[in-house]
C-alpha cells in the first residue's frame, strides 16, 4: 500500500509533517464502521480533499485526526510527536491546535456567542488577549455575526450559529484544520472569507483536510485528493 | 439443586455488577479529587465563577425552601416528642433526631430534588448535544471546568444548608416548646446545649460532606455517561436522583453505626 504523501513544496530540508499516520486502525463501535491500515503523511501547507465510498468513513477518519476517536492500532504523530492515546488530558494541548467543523459541532448553550468565542482565550493563561480581541473583531465582521454576539446560541439562526462555530475554530489559529462540508457552515455569501482564512492557515504551515459537495472548492485551493474505499486509503491524485 | 446454582449465579452476578459500579464511581471521584491537589493553572477564573454560581443555585436559592421546611420539621418533632415523653428531655430528643439524623438527610433530599436533578440534566444535555466535545476540542478540561466546580460548589452548599436547617429546626422546636409546654422559654435551648456533644457536630458535618460528595459524583457520572439520545436524559436524571438518595441513606446509617453503636 503506497503511503499518500503530498509534495511538501520545500526544495531543501524536509519539514516535520503536521500529521503522520502509520498503520493506523480506528473503529466506530456505534456505527459499526472501521478503518484499517491507514498510512498518511501531511506536510505543512497541505490542503487535502478527502472523499470516501461511504461518508461515515471520511467522518471517522476526520474524528480520528481530531483525536476524538482513538485508534485501536498504529501510530499517530502530530507535529513530530507521537500522540499518547492513554489519557484524555494529555491530548487536550493537541486538541487546542486542531480546528474541526463537523455537522454535530456545538457551542456551549448557557453562554453567549461572544463568550463562546472568548472561552478558550480566557481559559488559557498564555493567551495574548489583545491579539485575540483584534482577530475576533475582524473575523466577526468578515463572517457577519456581529449581531449574534450578545445572544445565546439557541437564540440566533442556525446559519449564524454555524458561522460562529467556524469563527471560533479559526480563532484558535489551528495547525490542523478539519472541515466536513464547510460550505454548509459558511454559506456561499461568506465563502471567500473562509477561503481567505484557510489560505492564512496554510501559509502559516498548517494543514487543511476537508470533505465537500461543492466542486468549486478544489479550484480555490488546488488540494491533494485522498480517497477512502472499503475502510482504507486507496488512491492519491496529485493536484 | 438446579435452582441453588441459578440463585448463586444470580447473587454472584449482582455482586460483581455492584462492585463494578462502585469501583467506577470511586475512580471518577478520585479523578475529581486529584484536581483538588493538582489545581491546574489554566481556567481558574472560570472555575471560580462556576463555583460561586453553583453555591448560589444550590445554597442561596434553596433557603426559601429549606428554612420553612426546617421550621415545620422541628416543630412537628417537638410536638410528637412532647406527647411521648411528657415534656421530659425535649432538648436531648431534638439533638438526637434533628442534628444527628433528620437534618443531614432532609438537607440531602432537598439538594437531590433541586440540584442533583438539575446538574444531571445539564450534564446529560451537554453530553448529548456535543457541548462537552466542543469544550475538549478547545483544549479545555471538562473535568476541571465542569466537574470540579460543581463538586466544590455543591459540597460546600450542602454543608451550609445543613447548618441552616439545624438552626431553623431547633428554633422551630424552641417556639413550639415555649407555646405548648409549661417549660420556661430558655429551658429547651439549655437542654439542647447540654445534650449536644463535639461528636454530634463532627458526625453531622461528616455526613453533610459525604452527602455533598455522593450527590455531586453520582449526578456528574450519570450526566457524563448518558447515551447519545435525548430520550435517555430523563432516564439519567431519574437514576441519578434515586441512586443519590439510596447512597445517602446507606452512608447515613453507616456513619451513625460507626460513631454511636
Amino acid at each position: 500500500m503506497p503511503m499518500p504523501t503530498p509534495a511538501s513544496g520545500d526544495s531543501g530540508t524536509d519539514p516535520t509533517p503536521v500529521v503522520q499516520l502509520t498503520n493506523l486502525s480506528v473503529e466506530d463501535s456505534w456505527k459499526g464502521r472501521a478503518l484499517s491500515g491507514l498510512n498518511l503523511t501531511l506536510p505543512p501547507g497541505a490542503a487535502v480533499h478527502l472523499s470516501a465510498d461511504n461518508p461515515a468513513d471520511a467522518h471517522l477518519l476526520l474524528r480520528c485526526l481530531a483525536t476524538l476517536n482513538w485508534p485501536v492500532q498504529g501510530r499517530y504523530r502530530f507535529n513530530g510527536k507521537t500522540l499518547p492515546f492513554t489519557w484524555y488530558e494529555r491530548l487536550l494541548p493537541v486538541k487546542r491546535q486542531i480546528g474541526y467543523l463537523y455537522p454535530m459541532a456545538a457551542m456551549v448553550r448557557n453562554r453567549t456567542v461572544e463568550e463562546n468565542l472568548d472561552y478558550q482565550a480566557h481559559y488559557f493563561s498564555d493567551t495574548d488577549l489583545a491579539r485575540h480581541q483584534g482577530l475576533k473583531e475582524s473575523l466577526v465582521r468578515d463572517f457577519g455575526i456581529e449581531e449574534s454576539l450578545p445572544f445565546c446560541p439557541e437564540l440566533v439562526s442556525a446559519m449564524e450559529q454555524r458561522r460562529a462555530i467556524a469563527v471560533r475554530d479559526i480563532l484558535k489559529e489551528p495547525l490542523l484544520f478539519l472541515a466536513e462540508y464547510p460550505e454548509e457552515f459558511v454559506g456561499r455569501g461568506f465563502f471567500s472569507s473562509f477561503i481567505g482564512e484557510i489560505r492564512k492557515i496554510l501559509s502559516r504551515g498548517g494543514v487543511f483536510v476537508y470533505t465537500t459537495n461543492y466542486r468549486g472548492f478544489g479550484k480555490q485551493l488546488t488540494p491533494l485528493d485522498l480517497r477512502l474505499e472499503n475502510g482504507t486509503l486507496v488512491k492519491e491524485f496529485s493536484p | 439443586m438446579n435452582w441453588i446454582g441459578r440463585t448463586c449465579g444470580y447473587v454472584g452476578r449482582a455482586t460483581l455488577d455492584f462492585m463494578g459500579m462502585a469501583l467506577v464511581r470511586a475512580a471518577f471521584t478520585l479523578r475529581i479529587l486529584t484536581l483538588l491537589v493538582r489545581r491546574p493553572a489554566d481556567g481558574r477564573s472560570q472555575v471560580k465563577r462556576a463555583v460561586v454560581e453553583q453555591i448560589y443555585f444550590t445554597a442561596v436559592q434553596a433557603l426559601p425552601l429549606i428554612i420553612p421546611l426546617a421550621l415545620l420539621v422541628g416543630s412537628a418533632m417537638i410536638i410528637q416528642f412532647t406527647k411521648l415523653s411528657g415534656e421530659f428531655e425535649l432538648g436531648k430528643a431534638a439533638v438526637i433526631l434533628i442534628v444527628r439524623e433528620i437534618g443531614p438527610l432532609i438537607t440531602a433530599l432537598v439538594v437531590i430534588l433541586r440540584s442533583a436533578t438539575a446538574v444531571t440534566a445539564e450534564m446529560s444535555c451537554m453530553t448529548v448535544f456535543n457541548e462537552i466535545e466542543a469544550l475538549e476540542m478547545s483544549g479545555v478540561d471538562p473535568m476541571w471546568i465542569l466537574s470540579f466546580s460543581r463538586f466544590t460548589g455543591i459540597t460546600s452548599a450542602v454543608v451550609c444548608l445543613f447548618v441552616v436547617f439545624d438552626l431553623a429546626a431547633l428554633f422551630g422546636g424552641q417556639v413550639v416548646a415555649w407555646i405548648t409546654t409549661t417549660q420556661s422559654g430558655d429551658i429547651f435551648i439549655f437542654q439542647v446545649a447540654k445534650a449536644i456533644s463535639g461528636t454530634d457536630l463532627v458526625v453531622s458535618l461528616v455526613k453533610a460532606l459525604l452527602f455533598g460528595l455522593i450527590i455531586t459524583v453520582v449526578s456528574l457520572f450519570h450526566g457524563y455517561t448518558t447515551v447519545r439520545k435525548v430520550s435517555r436524559i430523563p432516564v439519567s436524571v431519574s437514576r441519578a436522583s434515586v441512586e443519590s438518595f439510596f447512597a445517602c441513606m446507606f452512608v447515613n446509617a453507616f456513619v451513625s453505626i460507626v460513631f454511636y453503636l
